[in-house]
């Protein structure tokens, strides 16, 4: 190939051009040296003396390099080479001018690209173009570095080749999957050219014709090495094998230096592999788990629905699972999350910049990512554990093109308790399953399509008769497009369903069903088009339908003397056109600039009660009920949201940023009780039920240290919300006809700092996070009559001020690693008795202030270990156990504090829900 | 490896599962004073009325709940003019005779303290509670099960309140006839009691609703539970059901009341959270007045359950008679606390240690009450 250039070059008589290749003239000295723990300025200075080149660098990148090394006769290139390995920088020699640059990240090239001037040249010379022979066996045996030996012929081939250059365009996959690898870089050396692939692992490379060798690169995936020869224009797919062994793992980014370079902040990315690692309850490979590490992130206890991001209520998260809703994320009282890890990806949760994209909760969102099946051949994963186990199946359909997974779960919890000695738990039932299936159907290159199907049912009757129930249904169709290098789309539409049931039979006078259920259809089209170097613009429009049926009350069965009651559905529509730009104005300040337009619209047919303007909603002051027709606008809400933040980046590993995000939100969860059951209702904004309304500024410092190893982060925020629904006392929410006399508008702030420090690759790799945080709560409702706390400030149930988190892996060899997971946090607010009285045969409790006092501190330590069998690519199944403790420690920490009367007399008890160390155990198998 | 993770294996397959547990809770003390009135009791049509009038404490207190002594408790009716005075019969306890209340009239409570302090009620209706239907039973693994069954013809009633009061009789096995006394035994004037009463009153809330029935009817509503193999029902059991018509927002406070101090303890516990009564303090509106005024006529029901009912009960006395000779007196009956139950012709006496088996007074009360059957 020098050759050729060289040949090439002389020919076109650019003499001026100091091509590596071109200069084997002036041969770079051959070094023979001794360093010792040098610094990077020490052992530049030995260079220069020794070579006579001269060095240019930025100290900033080279301060923490310590470099040792013994070399006797090594070519300069090759010391460089070896002195910088591992450290991200990279050198280029510039022969001609005896100088040599060291970069960040990227090489220079000290010579501008073959074909440069190629315009120019055809037509200063066009007569002395000429045909050469392609002679690419020469030199062939005696390139033992050549992995494989064959040569990838590109375009029609021809004897001879006309220089000049040709586009190579492809496909990078995963030989194992078949799976389309996304960020994929395809470079050649010589002249440095390189490309990444998109979205469909597409690429395109525009490289001089001739032999060159390919180099294919990306994160995971073992590195390929091509040798082809370019003739024209053609087309060349490659596989890539997964590195098998990766062990690695607390991975929460694959690139570098992301969280100091993306403009956004407040965002956090966590892949399966490192989900797989974080000891759970009972082994269970949990995403909701990890995201409760995650600072900001709060619950109010083990059994408990959703989560707390940055002050927000449950309902203010907004779950998407390949951009379906789900209303409920957990499994059995909240101590499994109802995503099965086998056919995740991964998951991002935004809690400070929230892309335009998105919108309608006022807290974050957390998006769900699916896995999608193997394209090359059926594979099987089965997970047995103490409590729950899995299975999944997944495989092609049409060979590369379309591929499904389809995977279970489900528990035997059921069974574990009849197995307990004790009359209460043998008369509890408790159970969960969940169903996906997931398809992926290549279309052509540039268009796939998406299927995912979800569905999940939990049911639990405890110590009672009745039974309660709820599942979760969700479909998702996706089509994903490149129009052209620019322009990339995604229409999708999904459908979510979310119901629960309350039964009870056993008095057939009372039996009854109580139904609940909210639908929603959604559709959206989302844009994403790179204008030009500095601009990225994302827009488009969404749009969702919700309908709620509020509640239903029937009779069961012919004894049951139950009155029928069915309230009236409701149904809305919320729209919302979004344009986002990120825009780098300069390498270091880059602007996100996001501006979402919402738009709600209550509609008929829906019977609406109005109330005297300016006193409190009840039933004294209602003044009429308007009844609306089918299709009828009963209100509209809209408003615009902003969601902007800019970066300005000091150093290439340091940076500077801040947010500012403004949210509505048209659909609320109500909850009387202290944690969120899954029980909860939901209601639509109406006429007198406004939209939640929040803000949010934030700022941010983000330092990383040793390359990106280590990465720190500060981010403080202050929040508030608006037109947040709490209720009256003693109201009831369910099957309530007036549900908006129940309720009182409340406002809330929230403050705090989250501190982290992360390592992300290395034997041990984990994070290290603290937070200050305070959420408040304050009814504001002038015409709510009585007020909680008389209208003062009081902390959120989920107020844990301090909260500190550790999440440790360390790997003592590619089969065999131990997780650590440590927390601690405040007890939750809670409302204590000020006093007690004698009534009706017994002592009972007063409380007045709510929240005003605490549970005692939360913590625990969990320890996992994790065995993988051997790492023989070709057996016939693949086995890997986890073992560990789920609160090492034993401590029984306090859930909930409560007084209740027994035999007449007040007892006050504090209820742990794991109230010792519990072991479990995980057997998976992978065939 | 291998053998440690056999070992591992081993000892979690040994470990429990379902762990959750509940400990004592000692609370954080309170300093805040808190001393409320509290007043309970309903108006009642044909029969006395009794309102008892106590006060808050601390949480931390360990006395009894202190009454509210010196009173001025009367009943105000709106149309009629009456204004009728309870007599406090017992510290804290205000006693009104019969009256026949006016079913179109509605009454109030009107209290003044002996610190001057007024307290009035809202008017209340008269609610006339329906009777009774039938109270019933069954036998399960946990023990007797009571229910009680009533209905109201008119559709009117639909919020409920029951109180009860449970009577049992409880039999020594043997009766002491002899006595021991200074070395001689000799007859016991009168013999030791063997039938005996014991009485217990309702503890928690008892409140049922109809108001999503179609009909008024309150089927099978659980009173309570006598657990299996319990002294209650060694002989003889009654229970007298009480039922109380409330109004819509006095069943809503009892409810409320309930869930305070009866149904904390789950997962997901409803937020506590206090609602004020139909009391108010006419010193200071934000004081809190426990207890919610009600009026109107009561409806009384009782039953019996004999123990031959429920065999097998379970319940098991254990009296072993010690045969004592003559040179032995001294020492059972004089050192080591067995009593001499009675003395048979060669003059050998029977003895027992377990007093339960010969005197039920030391259980109950050895006076039959005047309903008993």
């Amino acid at each position: 190939m020098k050759h050729f250039i060289q040949f090439f070059l002389l020919f076109l008589g650019f003499s001026f051009l100091s091509l590596p290749a071109a200069a084997q003239s002036v041969q770079p000295p051959v070094i023979s040296a001794s360093f010792n723990s040098l610094s990077f300025e020490q052992f530049v200075q030995e260079l220069e003396t020794k070579s006579g080149y001269r060095f240019y660098y930025n100290p900033q990148h080279t301060d923490s390099l310590s470099i040792s090394g013994n070399y006797t006769n090594k070519p300069l290139a090759a010391v460089l080479e070896q002195a910088l390995q591992g450290s991200g920088l990279e050198y280029a020699v510039d022969a001609e001018t005896k100088n040599i640059y060291i970069t960040k990240g990227q090489k220079i090239i000290t010579s501008l690209p073959a074909g440069f001037f190629r315009k120019e040249e055809e037509k200063v010379s066009p007569q002395q173009e000429k045909e050469f022979v392609v002679d690419y066996y020469n030199g062939n045996g005696n390139r033992s570095w050549v992995k494989k030996d064959k040569i990838y012929e590109i375009g029609k081939k021809t004897q001879t080749i006309v220089p000049g250059n040709a586009t190579i365009t492809g496909q990078i996959r995963s030989a194992q999957t078949g799976e389309q690898v996304i960020g994929a870089t395809v470079l050649i050396e010589d002249p440095f050219t390189g490309a990444a692939t998109d979205a469909f692992g597409n690429f395109t490379l525009r490289i001089p014709k001739g032999r060159h060798t390919l180099k294919v690169r990306s994160v995971g995936m073992v590195s390929e090495e091509l040798q082809i020869v370019l003739y024209s224009d053609g087309k060349l797919d490659i596989e890539l094998f997964e590195n098998v062994a990766q062990l690695k793992a607390v991975e929460i980014s694959a690139d570098r230096d992301v969280n100091v370079s993306q403009a956004q902040m407040g965002m956090e990315k966590i892949n399966i592999r490192a989900i797989r690692q974080v000891p759970s309850v009972m082994g269970e490979p949990d995403v909701l788990r990890v995201v409760l590490t995650l600072p900001g992130v709060k619950t109010t206890g083990e059994a408990s629905t959703g989560f707390n991001v940055r002050g927000g209520s449950v309902d203010q998260n907004l779950i998407l699972f390949n951009d379906a809703t789900v209303y409920n994320p957990s499994h059995l009282f909240g101590f499994f999350s109802a995503f099965n890890s086998d056919l995740l990806d991964g998951v991002e949760l935004f809690k400070s910049s929230i892309p335009a994209q998105y919108g309608g909760r006022l807290s974050s969102v957390l998006k769900i990512t699916p896995r999608y099946g193997n394209k090359k051949k059926i594979e099987g994963k089965a997970g047995i554990g103490l409590l729950t186990s899995r299975a999944t199946i997944e495989g092609p359909i049409i060979k590369d093109k379309t591929s499904f997974i389809l995977g279970g779960r489900t528990t035997y919890s059921n069974w574990l308790l009849k197995l307990l000695d004790n009359e209460e738990y043998q008369n509890s039932k408790a159970s969960f399953y969940d169903v996906n299936l997931n398809l992926t159907h290549e279309i052509n290159e540039r268009s796939n399509l998406y299927f995912t199907g979800y569905f999940s049912k939990d049911q639990f009757k405890l110590r009672t008769d009745t039974l309660y129930g709820y599942d979760n249904k969700n479909a998702t169709l996706k089509w994903k497009k490149i129009f052209s290098d620019k322009l990339l789309a995604d229409f999708t539409g999904s459908y979510s369903q979310y119901s629960f049931g309350v039964s009870s039979e056993s008095n057939p006078v009372n039996a009854y069903k109580l139904a609940f259920n909210i639908n929603q259809l959604n559709a959206q089209a989302a844009f994403n088009y790179s204008l030009n170097q500095s601009h990225t613009l994302n827009f488009g429009l969404t749009s969702v339908y919700y309908k709620l049926r509020p509640g239903s009350f029937l009779p069961i069965g012919e004894g049951s003397e139950v009155v029928p009651d069915v309230l009236e559905s409701e149904r809305a529509l919320e729209s919302a056109l979004y344009l986002e730009d990120q825009y780098d104005i300069s390498k270091r300040f880059a602007v996100t600039l996001g501006l979402r337009y919402s738009l709600f619209n209550y509609l008929g047919p829906k019977s609406v009660i109005t109330y005297a303007d300016g006193l409190p909603r009840s039933e004294t002051n209602m003044l009429d009920t308007l009844s609306y027709g089918s299709g009828d606008l009963i209100k509209t809400y809209h408003g615009p949201e902003y969601r902007l933040s800019a970066r300005y980046m000091f150093t290439p590993s340091f940076s500077v940023k801040g947010g500012y995000n403004t949210l509505r939100q048209y659909i609320h969860m109500l909850s009387n009780t202290t944690a969120v059951s899954p029980t909860d209702i939901w209601k639509l904004s109406d006429p007198n039920i406004r939209p939640q309304f929040g803000e949010q500024f934030s700022l941010g410092f983000y330092k990383n240290f040793r390359n990106g190893v280590i990465e720190t982060s500060v981010e403080g925020y202050y929040k508030n919300m608006q037109d947040y629904l709490d209720y009256k006392g003693g109201a009831e929410l369910v099957m309530n006809h007036a549900i908006e006399a129940e309720v009182i508008n409340t406002e809330g702030k929230a403050y705090g700092a989250e501190f982290m420090i992360k390592k992300l690759s290395g034997k041990l790799n984990g994070w290290l996070s603290y937070t200050y945080s305070r959420t408040l709560l304050r009814m504001d409702d002038p015409n709510a009559g009585e007020l909680i706390n008389n209208g003062d400030w009081y902390p959120a149930n989920y107020d844990k001020p301090h909260d500190f988190t550790l999440i440790g892996n360390y790997k003592f060899s590619h089969r065999f690693s131990v997780s650590l997971n440590c927390t601690y946090s405040s007890g939750r607010p809670i409302t204590l008795p000020i006093a007690k009285y004698w009534y009706a045969g017994s002592e009972r409790v007063l409380y007045a202030e709510r929240n005003a006092n605490r549970i005692p501190d939360y913590f625990r330590t969990d320890l996992a270990i994790n065995i993988e069998g051997n790492h023989y690519l070709k057996q016939l199944t693949h086995n890997s156990w986890t073992i560990g403790v789920y609160n090492l420690t034993g401590r029984r920490n306090v859930y909930s504090a409560y007084f209740i009367a027994e035999a007449g007399a007040i007892k006050g008890y504090r209820l742990s829900i794991f109230g010792s160390a519990i072991p479990f155990i995980n057997y998976n198998i992978r065939f | 490896m291998k053998y440690w993770l056999k070992i591992l294996l081993l000892s979690i397959c040994t470990a429990c599962l379902w762990i959750s547990c509940v400990d004592p809770y000692e609370p954080p003390v309170i300093a805040e004073a808190n001393n409320f009135l509290v007043i309970e009791g309903v108006l009642r049509s044909g029969e006395p009325t009794t309102i008892k009038l106590t006060r808050t404490a601390r949480l931390a207190d360990t006395a009894r709940i202190t009454p509210e002594r010196s009173a001025d408790v009367r009943i105000e009716c709106e149309s009629c003019g009456l204004d009728l005075p309870l007599q406090e019969t017992a510290d804290g306890v205000y006693v009104l005779p019969p009256l026949d209340l006016n079913p179109n009239d509605r009454y109030r409570l009107h209290i003044k303290t002996s610190q001057n302090r007024e307290y009035l009620s809202d008017y209340v209706e008269v609610k006339q509670a329906p009777p009774i239907d039938s109270l019933n039973w069954t036998l399960s693994s946990e023990g007797v099960q009571l229910y009680v069954t009533t209905h109201d013809p008119q559709n009117n009633t639909r919020y409920y309140r029951w109180e009860f009061e449970e009577t049992w009789e409880f039999r020594s096995l043997y009766q002491s006839t002899v006595d021991y006394v200074d070395g001689q035994i000799i007859d016991r004037v009168p013999p030791t009691p063997i039938r005996c009463w014991q009485n217990n009153n309702s503890t928690s809330l008892l409140l049922g609703s109809s108001a999503k029935l179609g009909n008024d009817i309150i089927y099978q509503q659980p009173l309570t539970v006598v657990p299996h193999a319990s002294w209650k029902l060694s002989t003889k059991y009654s229970i007298l059901v009480k039922q109380f018509a409330l109004s819509k927002e006095a069943f809503e406070y009892y409810q409320q009341m309930k869930k305070n101090s009866e149904q904390m303890g789950s997962f997901f516990d409803p937020q506590p959270v206090e609602l004020g009564g139909n009391i108010y303090s006419l010193d200071n509106a934000n004081e809190p007045v426990i207890g919610f005024f009600s009026a109107g006529q009561v409806q009384e029901k009782r039953i019996y359950i004999r123990a031959d009912e429920v065999q097998p009960w379970g319940y098991r006395l254990w009296c072993d008679l010690i045969e004592v000779t003559p040179d032995s007196f001294n020492y059972y009956f004089g050192q080591s606390g067995v009593e001499p139950i009675y003395q048979d012709l060669s003059g050998v006496v029977f003895g027992l240690d377990n007093p339960e088996c010969y005197d039920c007074s030391t259980k109950a009360r050895p006076v039959q009450p005047d309903f008993w059957e």
